[in-house]
Protein backbone atom coordinates (compact mmCIF):
# COMPACT_ATOMS: atom_id res chain seq x y z
CA UNK A 1 0.00 0.00 0.00
CA UNK A 2 1.73 3.10 -0.93
CA UNK A 3 -0.14 6.26 0.32
CA UNK A 4 0.67 9.82 -1.50
CA UNK A 5 0.27 13.22 0.85
CA UNK A 6 0.07 15.62 -2.03
CA UNK A 7 0.91 19.12 -0.42
CA UNK A 8 2.06 21.16 -3.78
CA UNK A 9 1.66 19.68 -7.46
CA UNK A 10 5.18 21.60 -7.90
CA UNK A 11 6.96 19.38 -6.11
CA UNK A 12 5.94 16.37 -7.90
CA UNK A 13 7.68 17.55 -10.97
CA UNK A 14 10.49 17.40 -8.73
CA UNK A 15 10.20 14.07 -7.47
CA UNK A 16 9.90 13.21 -10.85
CA UNK A 17 13.28 15.12 -11.57
CA UNK A 18 15.11 12.97 -8.56
CA UNK A 19 14.14 9.96 -9.64
CA UNK A 20 15.04 10.28 -13.39
CA UNK A 21 18.76 11.24 -11.92
CA UNK A 22 22.10 9.27 -12.24
CA UNK A 23 24.07 10.80 -9.92
CA UNK A 24 22.86 11.63 -6.44
CA UNK A 25 21.09 15.38 -6.17
CA UNK A 26 21.77 15.43 -2.72
CA UNK A 27 24.99 17.90 -1.85
CA UNK A 28 26.22 19.07 1.51
CA UNK A 29 24.62 22.21 2.91
CA UNK A 30 27.56 24.52 1.82
CA UNK A 31 27.67 23.11 -1.63
CA UNK A 32 23.79 23.69 -2.38
CA UNK A 33 24.64 27.28 -1.01
CA UNK A 34 27.57 27.55 -3.77
CA UNK A 35 25.88 26.42 -6.15
CA UNK A 36 22.90 28.17 -6.10
CA UNK A 37 24.74 31.31 -5.53
CA UNK A 38 26.83 30.58 -8.65
CA UNK A 39 23.65 29.84 -10.82
CA UNK A 40 22.10 33.20 -9.89
CA UNK A 41 25.39 35.17 -10.49
CA UNK A 42 25.10 33.27 -13.84
CA UNK A 43 22.02 34.44 -14.47
CA UNK A 44 22.31 37.81 -13.23
CA UNK A 45 21.82 40.06 -16.10
CA UNK A 46 23.54 42.78 -14.85
CA UNK A 47 26.42 40.30 -14.91
CA UNK A 48 26.28 40.20 -18.42
CA UNK A 49 26.16 43.60 -19.65
CA UNK A 50 29.44 44.71 -21.30
CA UNK A 51 30.52 47.77 -23.66
CA UNK A 52 28.91 50.71 -21.70
CA UNK A 53 30.29 54.31 -22.00
CA UNK A 54 29.16 56.77 -19.22
CA UNK A 55 29.92 60.59 -18.65
CA UNK A 56 30.53 60.76 -14.64
CA UNK A 57 31.77 64.09 -13.43
CA UNK A 58 32.88 65.22 -16.79
CA UNK A 59 35.16 62.55 -17.55
CA UNK A 60 34.46 59.75 -19.78
CA UNK A 61 34.55 56.14 -18.70
CA UNK A 62 34.49 52.70 -20.25
CA UNK A 63 33.21 49.69 -18.74
CA UNK A 64 34.31 46.85 -20.51
CA UNK A 65 31.81 44.43 -17.94
CA UNK A 66 29.15 46.29 -15.50
CA UNK A 67 30.40 45.06 -12.47
CA UNK A 68 34.20 45.54 -13.48
CA UNK A 69 36.57 48.56 -12.67
CA UNK A 70 35.65 50.91 -15.39
CA UNK A 71 38.76 52.73 -17.93
CA UNK A 72 38.42 56.43 -16.96
CA UNK A 73 39.51 57.66 -20.74
CA UNK A 74 39.40 61.81 -19.86
CA UNK A 75 41.77 63.68 -17.50
CA UNK A 76 39.43 67.05 -18.22
CA UNK A 77 36.44 67.05 -15.22
CA UNK A 78 36.77 70.82 -15.44
CA UNK A 79 35.18 70.67 -19.29
CA UNK A 80 31.60 69.61 -19.64
CA UNK A 81 30.62 66.65 -21.66
CA UNK A 82 27.22 65.59 -22.63
CA UNK A 83 25.40 62.74 -24.56
CA UNK A 84 28.48 59.78 -25.09
CA UNK A 85 28.01 57.45 -27.57
CA UNK A 86 29.84 54.29 -28.70
CA UNK A 87 30.61 53.20 -31.97
CA UNK A 88 28.77 50.30 -33.53
CA UNK A 89 32.65 48.51 -32.92
CA UNK A 90 33.33 49.84 -29.74
CA UNK A 91 36.41 51.94 -31.29
CA UNK A 92 35.63 55.31 -31.14
CA UNK A 93 33.65 57.29 -28.79
CA UNK A 94 31.60 60.43 -29.12
CA UNK A 95 30.31 63.17 -27.14
CA UNK A 96 29.72 66.66 -27.08
CA UNK A 97 31.90 69.48 -25.57
CA UNK A 98 30.46 72.31 -23.59
CA UNK A 99 30.26 74.53 -26.99
CA UNK A 100 28.10 71.53 -28.26
CA UNK A 101 30.45 70.29 -30.72
CA UNK A 102 30.80 66.70 -31.26
CA UNK A 103 34.02 65.12 -29.88
CA UNK A 104 36.09 61.98 -31.04
CA UNK A 105 37.80 60.02 -28.91
CA UNK A 106 39.94 56.38 -29.10
CA UNK A 107 37.44 54.04 -27.02
CA UNK A 108 40.86 52.16 -25.96
CA UNK A 109 43.12 55.08 -24.48
CA UNK A 110 41.27 58.02 -25.16
CA UNK A 111 43.13 60.11 -27.31
CA UNK A 112 40.98 62.73 -29.14
CA UNK A 113 41.02 62.01 -32.46
CA UNK A 114 38.84 64.79 -34.21
CA UNK A 115 36.85 67.51 -32.88
CA UNK A 116 33.80 68.36 -35.27
CA UNK A 117 33.49 72.05 -34.45
CA UNK A 118 31.71 72.45 -38.03
CA UNK A 119 28.60 70.47 -36.09
CA UNK A 120 27.08 72.31 -32.94
CA UNK A 121 23.10 72.59 -31.60
CA UNK A 122 23.04 68.88 -31.83
CA UNK A 123 19.35 67.59 -30.56
CA UNK A 124 20.45 63.81 -31.00
CA UNK A 125 23.45 61.82 -31.92
CA UNK A 126 24.77 58.35 -32.41
CA UNK A 127 26.84 56.53 -34.48
CA UNK A 128 25.18 54.36 -37.13
CA UNK A 129 24.77 50.83 -36.21
CA UNK A 130 26.79 48.91 -38.92
CA UNK A 131 29.64 51.52 -40.18
CA UNK A 132 31.46 54.37 -38.78
CA UNK A 133 29.14 57.35 -39.41
CA UNK A 134 28.25 59.41 -36.84
CA UNK A 135 24.62 61.08 -37.63
CA UNK A 136 23.13 64.39 -35.92
CA UNK A 137 19.84 65.61 -35.48
CA UNK A 138 19.80 69.47 -35.34
CA UNK A 139 16.85 71.59 -35.64
CA UNK A 140 14.93 69.63 -38.57
CA UNK A 141 18.29 68.45 -40.47
CA UNK A 142 19.53 64.73 -39.83
CA UNK A 143 23.81 65.36 -40.37
CA UNK A 144 26.45 62.31 -40.67
CA UNK A 145 30.06 62.63 -40.67
CA UNK A 146 31.96 59.75 -41.77
CA UNK A 147 30.91 57.34 -44.15
CA UNK A 148 28.09 57.44 -45.98
CA UNK A 149 24.74 57.09 -44.74
CA UNK A 150 21.53 57.65 -47.32
CA UNK A 151 19.26 59.63 -45.16
CA UNK A 152 15.75 60.66 -45.94
CA UNK A 153 15.48 63.75 -44.25
CA UNK A 154 11.97 64.35 -42.16
CA UNK A 155 9.17 66.04 -43.31
CA UNK A 156 8.06 69.62 -42.40
CA UNK A 157 5.44 71.73 -43.27
CA UNK A 158 6.22 74.68 -40.65
CA UNK A 159 9.13 76.76 -39.84
CA UNK A 160 7.73 75.57 -35.95
CA UNK A 161 7.13 72.31 -36.78
CA UNK A 162 9.82 70.71 -34.29
CA UNK A 163 11.85 67.78 -35.33
CA UNK A 164 12.42 66.28 -31.64
CA UNK A 165 14.19 62.75 -32.44
CA UNK A 166 15.75 60.68 -34.77
CA UNK A 167 16.85 57.22 -35.04
CA UNK A 168 18.26 54.87 -37.99
CA UNK A 169 18.92 50.40 -38.01
CA UNK A 170 21.34 49.09 -40.35
CA UNK A 171 18.98 47.89 -42.82
CA UNK A 172 17.85 51.34 -43.64
CA UNK A 173 14.48 51.92 -41.41
CA UNK A 174 14.65 55.43 -40.45
CA UNK A 175 12.18 56.87 -37.85
CA UNK A 176 11.36 60.69 -36.79
CA UNK A 177 9.28 62.58 -33.68
CA UNK A 178 7.48 65.39 -35.12
CA UNK A 179 5.69 67.95 -33.17
CA UNK A 180 4.04 69.98 -35.49
CA UNK A 181 3.20 73.07 -35.71
CA UNK A 182 -0.37 73.56 -34.04
CA UNK A 183 -0.86 70.38 -32.68
CA UNK A 184 -0.27 68.94 -28.99
CA UNK A 185 0.63 65.25 -29.47
CA UNK A 186 3.99 64.29 -31.39
CA UNK A 187 4.27 62.29 -34.46
CA UNK A 188 6.31 59.13 -35.28
CA UNK A 189 6.89 58.48 -38.96
CA UNK A 190 8.98 55.75 -40.24
CA UNK A 191 10.77 55.44 -43.58
CA UNK A 192 12.69 53.16 -45.19
CA UNK A 193 15.46 53.38 -47.63
CA UNK A 194 15.43 50.29 -48.85
CA UNK A 195 11.80 49.54 -48.85
CA UNK A 196 8.36 51.79 -49.63
CA UNK A 197 7.48 52.39 -46.28
CA UNK A 198 6.12 55.84 -45.25
CA UNK A 199 4.03 55.21 -42.36
CA UNK A 200 3.26 57.18 -39.82
CA UNK A 201 1.98 56.85 -35.69
CA UNK A 202 0.49 58.73 -33.69
CA UNK A 203 -0.17 57.57 -30.58
CA UNK A 204 0.90 54.44 -28.43
CA UNK A 205 -2.04 53.35 -26.24
CA UNK A 206 -2.48 57.35 -25.43
CA UNK A 207 0.75 57.56 -24.00
CA UNK A 208 2.90 60.24 -26.03
CA UNK A 209 6.49 60.09 -26.80
CA UNK A 210 9.19 62.21 -28.44
CA UNK A 211 12.47 60.24 -28.73
CA UNK A 212 12.98 56.86 -30.18
CA UNK A 213 16.03 54.49 -30.14
CA UNK A 214 16.02 51.25 -32.99
CA UNK A 215 17.61 48.49 -30.96
CA UNK A 216 17.65 45.69 -33.53
CA UNK A 217 16.77 45.30 -37.21
CA UNK A 218 13.27 43.58 -36.51
CA UNK A 219 11.24 46.89 -36.76
CA UNK A 220 11.63 47.23 -32.84
CA UNK A 221 12.83 50.13 -30.94
CA UNK A 222 12.92 52.27 -27.37
CA UNK A 223 10.26 55.27 -26.95
CA UNK A 224 10.93 57.76 -24.34
CA UNK A 225 8.98 60.45 -22.94
CA UNK A 226 10.76 63.32 -22.01
CA UNK A 227 9.93 65.02 -18.44
CA UNK A 228 8.39 68.35 -18.96
CA UNK A 229 9.07 69.75 -15.62
CA UNK A 230 12.73 67.96 -15.69
CA UNK A 231 15.41 66.56 -17.04
CA UNK A 232 15.88 63.31 -19.07
CA UNK A 233 13.02 60.99 -19.32
CA UNK A 234 9.72 59.92 -16.94
CA UNK A 235 9.28 57.01 -18.84
CA UNK A 236 10.29 54.67 -21.88
CA UNK A 237 8.10 51.63 -23.37
CA UNK A 238 9.87 49.40 -26.20
CA UNK A 239 7.86 48.26 -29.11
CA UNK A 240 7.71 45.31 -31.17
CA UNK A 241 7.57 45.41 -35.33
CA UNK A 242 6.92 49.10 -35.55
CA UNK A 243 3.35 48.28 -33.89
CA UNK A 244 1.45 50.15 -31.15
CA UNK A 245 2.28 47.52 -28.68
CA UNK A 246 4.78 47.42 -25.58
CA UNK A 247 7.20 44.32 -25.01
CA UNK A 248 8.34 46.06 -21.91
CA UNK A 249 7.62 49.64 -20.30
CA UNK A 250 9.62 51.73 -17.57
CA UNK A 251 8.56 54.62 -15.75
CA UNK A 252 10.93 56.34 -13.37
CA UNK A 253 12.28 60.27 -13.09
CA UNK A 254 15.18 62.02 -14.59
CA UNK A 255 16.06 58.85 -16.79
CA UNK A 256 18.67 59.63 -18.85
CA UNK A 257 20.11 58.67 -22.52
CA UNK A 258 18.46 55.18 -21.62
CA UNK A 259 19.58 51.97 -23.42
CA UNK A 260 18.19 48.77 -23.96
CA UNK A 261 19.26 45.52 -25.33
CA UNK A 262 16.76 43.16 -26.11
CA UNK A 263 18.98 40.10 -25.39
CA UNK A 264 19.94 40.58 -21.91
CA UNK A 265 16.42 42.48 -21.15
CA UNK A 266 18.13 44.85 -19.50
CA UNK A 267 17.17 49.19 -19.41
CA UNK A 268 20.44 51.03 -18.49
CA UNK A 269 20.04 55.15 -18.00
CA UNK A 270 21.39 58.05 -15.63
CA UNK A 271 19.69 58.50 -12.63
CA UNK A 272 19.13 61.07 -9.87
CA UNK A 273 19.34 59.30 -6.83
CA UNK A 274 20.04 60.42 -3.16
CA UNK A 275 20.84 63.84 -4.62
CA UNK A 276 23.97 62.32 -6.73
CA UNK A 277 23.60 61.22 -10.46
CA UNK A 278 24.49 57.11 -11.16
CA UNK A 279 24.21 54.52 -13.32
CA UNK A 280 20.85 52.27 -13.29
CA UNK A 281 20.22 49.10 -14.39
CA UNK A 282 16.66 47.45 -14.35
CA UNK A 283 16.12 44.10 -15.82
CA UNK A 284 12.74 44.52 -17.87
CA UNK A 285 12.69 39.96 -18.21
CA UNK A 286 9.57 38.96 -18.91
CA UNK A 287 9.83 36.85 -16.09
CA UNK A 288 10.38 40.03 -13.33
CA UNK A 289 7.01 40.82 -14.66
CA UNK A 290 5.31 37.25 -14.17
CA UNK A 291 6.90 36.74 -10.81
CA UNK A 292 7.19 39.82 -8.66
CA UNK A 293 4.93 42.65 -10.05
CA UNK A 294 6.29 46.43 -11.37
CA UNK A 295 7.40 47.31 -8.32
CA UNK A 296 9.92 44.69 -7.41
CA UNK A 297 11.48 44.00 -10.86
CA UNK A 298 15.20 43.66 -10.23
CA UNK A 299 17.35 46.81 -10.32
CA UNK A 300 20.87 47.87 -9.73
CA UNK A 301 22.46 51.17 -9.15
CA UNK A 302 26.27 51.60 -9.23
CA UNK A 303 26.76 53.29 -6.22
CA UNK A 304 30.46 53.30 -6.71
CA UNK A 305 30.97 55.68 -9.47
CA UNK A 306 28.59 58.42 -8.47
CA UNK A 307 28.79 61.93 -10.36
CA UNK A 308 27.94 65.42 -9.10
CA UNK A 309 26.68 66.64 -13.29
CA UNK A 310 24.10 64.32 -14.81
CA UNK A 311 25.07 60.84 -15.97
CA UNK A 312 25.08 60.48 -19.46
CA UNK A 313 25.83 56.46 -20.82
CA UNK A 314 25.56 54.64 -23.97
CA UNK A 315 25.99 50.62 -24.46
CA UNK A 316 27.08 48.39 -27.80
CA UNK A 317 27.02 44.63 -26.08
CA UNK B 1 4.00 -15.40 -2.67
CA UNK B 2 1.73 -18.26 -2.11
CA UNK B 3 3.48 -20.08 -5.01
CA UNK B 4 6.80 -19.34 -3.58
CA UNK B 5 5.89 -20.48 0.01
CA UNK B 6 4.49 -23.56 -1.74
CA UNK B 7 7.72 -24.27 -3.84
CA UNK B 8 9.62 -24.29 -0.24
CA UNK B 9 7.41 -26.13 1.53
CA UNK B 10 7.81 -29.29 -1.15
CA UNK B 11 11.44 -28.67 -1.24
CA UNK B 12 12.20 -28.88 2.19
CA UNK B 13 10.05 -31.89 3.00
CA UNK B 14 10.84 -33.94 -0.06
CA UNK B 15 14.73 -32.81 0.45
CA UNK B 16 16.89 -36.18 0.81
CA UNK B 17 14.32 -38.25 2.29
CA UNK B 18 16.32 -41.48 2.39
CA UNK B 19 19.70 -40.05 3.78
CA UNK B 20 21.71 -39.01 6.18
CA UNK B 21 20.29 -35.33 7.34
CA UNK B 22 20.86 -32.41 9.41
CA UNK B 23 19.31 -29.29 10.11
CA UNK B 24 20.54 -25.99 11.10
CA UNK B 25 19.41 -22.56 12.87
CA UNK B 26 21.32 -19.59 12.89
CA UNK B 27 21.52 -16.18 14.00
CA UNK B 28 23.00 -13.71 11.66
CA UNK B 29 24.49 -10.27 12.92
CA UNK B 30 24.29 -8.47 9.25
CA UNK B 31 25.56 -5.45 8.41
CA UNK B 32 23.50 -3.88 4.86
CA UNK B 33 25.27 -1.25 3.00
CA UNK B 34 23.15 0.07 0.07
CA UNK B 35 23.70 0.94 -3.14
CA UNK B 36 22.68 2.56 -5.93
CA UNK B 37 19.92 5.49 -5.43
CA UNK B 38 19.25 3.73 -2.31
CA UNK B 39 23.05 5.07 -1.35
CA UNK B 40 22.14 8.11 -2.07
CA UNK B 41 19.82 8.39 1.16
CA UNK B 42 20.90 6.23 3.73
CA UNK B 43 24.01 4.89 5.24
CA UNK B 44 24.86 1.23 5.83
CA UNK B 45 23.21 -0.40 9.28
CA UNK B 46 23.20 -3.17 11.26
CA UNK B 47 20.50 -5.86 11.19
CA UNK B 48 19.47 -9.91 12.20
CA UNK B 49 18.92 -12.59 10.49
CA UNK B 50 17.45 -15.99 11.39
CA UNK B 51 17.45 -18.44 9.58
CA UNK B 52 16.45 -22.61 9.54
CA UNK B 53 17.95 -25.08 6.86
CA UNK B 54 17.68 -28.63 6.33
CA UNK B 55 20.53 -30.19 4.79
CA UNK B 56 20.82 -32.89 2.76
CA UNK B 57 22.94 -36.29 2.75
CA UNK B 58 25.76 -34.65 4.67
CA UNK B 59 27.81 -37.65 3.46
CA UNK B 60 27.47 -36.58 -0.19
CA UNK B 61 30.42 -34.65 -1.93
CA UNK B 62 28.22 -31.71 -2.15
CA UNK B 63 25.67 -31.21 0.74
CA UNK B 64 22.36 -29.18 -0.52
CA UNK B 65 20.64 -27.14 1.63
CA UNK B 66 16.57 -25.78 1.64
CA UNK B 67 15.64 -23.24 3.76
CA UNK B 68 13.83 -20.29 4.95
CA UNK B 69 15.11 -16.70 6.96
CA UNK B 70 13.36 -14.02 8.27
CA UNK B 71 15.87 -10.46 9.05
CA UNK B 72 14.97 -7.43 10.36
CA UNK B 73 17.09 -3.91 9.09
CA UNK B 74 16.61 -0.24 9.90
CA UNK B 75 18.44 1.50 7.45
CA UNK B 76 19.35 5.00 8.82
CA UNK B 77 19.39 8.04 6.87
CA UNK B 78 22.55 9.86 5.71
CA UNK B 79 21.38 12.46 7.57
CA UNK B 80 18.79 13.99 9.17
CA UNK B 81 18.26 16.84 6.47
CA UNK B 82 19.46 16.25 2.91
CA UNK B 83 20.04 19.27 1.03
CA UNK B 84 19.78 19.06 -2.89
CA UNK B 85 19.28 22.37 -6.01
CA UNK B 86 15.90 22.82 -7.17
CA UNK B 87 16.26 24.98 -10.39
CA UNK B 88 13.17 26.07 -12.04
CA UNK B 89 15.65 28.01 -14.48
CA UNK B 90 15.46 31.56 -15.29
CA UNK B 91 16.33 34.82 -12.92
CA UNK B 92 15.61 33.59 -9.43
CA UNK B 93 15.01 30.70 -10.38
CA UNK B 94 17.42 28.58 -8.23
CA UNK B 95 16.85 27.43 -4.26
CA UNK B 96 17.37 24.90 -1.95
CA UNK B 97 15.51 22.05 -1.33
CA UNK B 98 15.90 19.60 1.86
CA UNK B 99 14.39 15.84 1.75
CA UNK B 100 14.14 14.23 5.24
CA UNK B 101 14.40 10.23 5.44
CA UNK B 102 12.74 8.49 8.13
CA UNK B 103 14.67 5.10 8.48
CA UNK B 104 13.95 2.88 5.89
CA UNK B 105 12.78 -0.23 8.07
CA UNK B 106 12.61 -4.07 5.63
CA UNK B 107 11.14 -7.07 7.16
CA UNK B 108 12.48 -9.95 4.63
CA UNK B 109 11.20 -12.86 4.52
CA UNK B 110 13.00 -15.34 1.67
CA UNK B 111 13.36 -19.25 0.65
CA UNK B 112 16.74 -20.03 0.47
CA UNK B 113 18.65 -22.61 -1.71
CA UNK B 114 22.44 -23.16 -0.98
CA UNK B 115 25.28 -25.74 -1.38
CA UNK B 116 28.18 -26.22 0.43
CA UNK B 117 31.50 -27.93 -0.70
CA UNK B 118 33.76 -29.11 1.28
CA UNK B 119 37.40 -27.83 1.42
CA UNK B 120 38.47 -29.31 4.82
CA UNK B 121 36.67 -32.30 5.39
CA UNK B 122 34.24 -31.44 8.53
CA UNK B 123 35.65 -28.63 9.21
CA UNK B 124 35.79 -25.96 6.41
CA UNK B 125 33.32 -25.56 3.80
CA UNK B 126 32.18 -23.64 1.02
CA UNK B 127 28.57 -22.20 0.91
CA UNK B 128 26.84 -20.63 -2.10
CA UNK B 129 23.43 -20.11 -3.26
CA UNK B 130 20.17 -17.67 -3.43
CA UNK B 131 17.44 -16.46 -1.77
CA UNK B 132 14.17 -15.22 -3.34
CA UNK B 133 11.82 -13.35 -1.12
CA UNK B 134 9.49 -11.02 -0.20
CA UNK B 135 10.50 -7.82 1.34
CA UNK B 136 8.08 -5.08 3.32
CA UNK B 137 10.06 -1.48 3.36
CA UNK B 138 8.29 0.96 5.37
CA UNK B 139 9.34 4.71 5.22
CA UNK B 140 8.39 8.17 5.39
CA UNK B 141 10.06 10.88 3.20
CA UNK B 142 9.43 14.79 3.21
CA UNK B 143 10.47 17.11 0.48
CA UNK B 144 10.93 21.07 0.87
CA UNK B 145 12.18 23.75 -1.15
CA UNK B 146 12.97 27.74 -0.88
CA UNK B 147 9.85 28.37 -2.88
CA UNK B 148 7.34 26.97 -0.44
CA UNK B 149 6.87 23.98 -2.29
CA UNK B 150 6.09 20.93 0.28
CA UNK B 151 5.90 17.66 -0.53
CA UNK B 152 5.70 14.23 1.69
CA UNK B 153 5.78 10.34 0.85
CA UNK B 154 4.56 7.71 3.38
CA UNK B 155 5.71 4.12 1.56
CA UNK B 156 4.74 0.82 2.88
CA UNK B 157 5.68 -0.92 0.26
CA UNK B 158 5.75 -4.67 -0.87
CA UNK B 159 9.23 -5.68 -2.44
CA UNK B 160 10.11 -9.24 -4.28
CA UNK B 161 13.72 -9.53 -3.70
CA UNK B 162 16.39 -12.04 -5.52
CA UNK B 163 19.70 -13.01 -2.88
CA UNK B 164 22.89 -14.71 -4.35
CA UNK B 165 25.45 -15.25 -1.71
CA UNK B 166 28.45 -16.83 -1.12
CA UNK B 167 29.92 -17.88 2.64
CA UNK B 168 32.96 -19.97 4.49
CA UNK B 169 31.75 -22.04 7.26
CA UNK B 170 33.97 -23.26 9.65
CA UNK B 171 32.41 -26.12 11.97
CA UNK B 172 34.03 -25.72 15.48
CA UNK B 173 31.72 -29.07 17.30
CA UNK B 174 29.37 -31.60 15.79
CA UNK B 175 26.75 -29.09 16.65
CA UNK B 176 27.94 -25.90 16.14
CA UNK B 177 29.62 -23.67 13.81
CA UNK B 178 30.51 -20.22 12.49
CA UNK B 179 29.99 -19.33 9.23
CA UNK B 180 31.14 -15.45 7.01
CA UNK B 181 28.60 -14.97 4.08
CA UNK B 182 28.73 -11.69 1.66
CA UNK B 183 25.23 -11.30 -0.60
CA UNK B 184 23.64 -9.30 -2.82
CA UNK B 185 20.32 -8.13 -2.63
CA UNK B 186 18.48 -6.61 -5.58
CA UNK B 187 15.24 -5.23 -4.57
CA UNK B 188 12.01 -4.65 -6.78
CA UNK B 189 8.89 -2.76 -5.99
CA UNK B 190 5.77 -5.11 -6.30
CA UNK B 191 2.32 -4.10 -7.78
CA UNK B 192 0.31 -3.14 -10.94
CA UNK B 193 1.09 -0.94 -13.07
CA UNK B 194 -2.57 -0.67 -14.69
CA UNK B 195 -3.94 2.52 -12.84
CA UNK B 196 -7.49 0.67 -12.74
CA UNK B 197 -5.91 -2.07 -10.49
CA UNK B 198 -6.01 -2.55 -6.44
CA UNK B 199 -2.85 -2.96 -6.57
CA UNK B 200 -2.06 0.02 -8.96
CA UNK B 201 1.40 1.43 -7.77
CA UNK B 202 3.16 3.88 -9.68
CA UNK B 203 6.60 2.61 -8.89
CA UNK B 204 5.94 -0.56 -9.73
CA UNK B 205 9.56 -1.86 -10.78
CA UNK B 206 11.48 -0.10 -9.07
CA UNK B 207 15.15 -1.15 -8.47
CA UNK B 208 16.84 -1.10 -4.97
CA UNK B 209 20.21 -3.04 -4.33
CA UNK B 210 22.74 -3.23 -1.36
CA UNK B 211 25.19 -5.99 -0.34
CA UNK B 212 25.17 -7.91 3.26
CA UNK B 213 28.14 -9.35 5.07
CA UNK B 214 27.51 -10.85 7.76
CA UNK B 215 28.00 -13.54 10.38
CA UNK B 216 25.91 -16.28 11.25
CA UNK B 217 26.67 -18.75 14.40
CA UNK B 218 24.54 -22.05 13.52
CA UNK B 219 23.40 -24.84 15.42
CA UNK B 220 23.06 -28.33 13.99
CA UNK B 221 20.44 -31.04 15.75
Amino acid sequence: MRTLKLKAITSLALIALWSSCTESPFLSKEEVHQTVDSLELERYPFHKVKNVVAIIDNDVYYFSRLHSLPKRLTQTPNDVKTHVKLSFDRTQIAYQDEDGHPVIIRADNGEVIETLTQFAYIDQMDWAKDRMTLYMLSDREVMTYGEPLEIIQPNSHHPWDEVKSFSINSIGDQAYFTQYYGEYQTRLRFYSINEDMDDENVSFGGDSFDYIDFYDNTGNFLVGYSDPFEDGFAKIACVQSYGFYYIYEWGEERMNTPAFNPEHEVLLYGTLENQVYQIKGVYLGTEAYQSDGYSDILTKVLEDYTSATPVYLDWVQ
Amino acid sequence: MKKLIFVLLVALFSFGASTAQDNRISISPELNIPLGKLAWSYKPSMGIQLNYARIGDTDSKITKEVGFSVSYTSLAPLADTLYFVVDRGGVGGAGIGTAVYSSFKMIHFKGNFDFGVPIVKKKLALNFGFGVGYLQGIRDILFEDSFGSMDGVSENVAWATLVPKVGLEYKMSKNFSIATYLSYSIMIQMGSSDPGSLAYNEDTGKFYHYYTPGISLNYYF
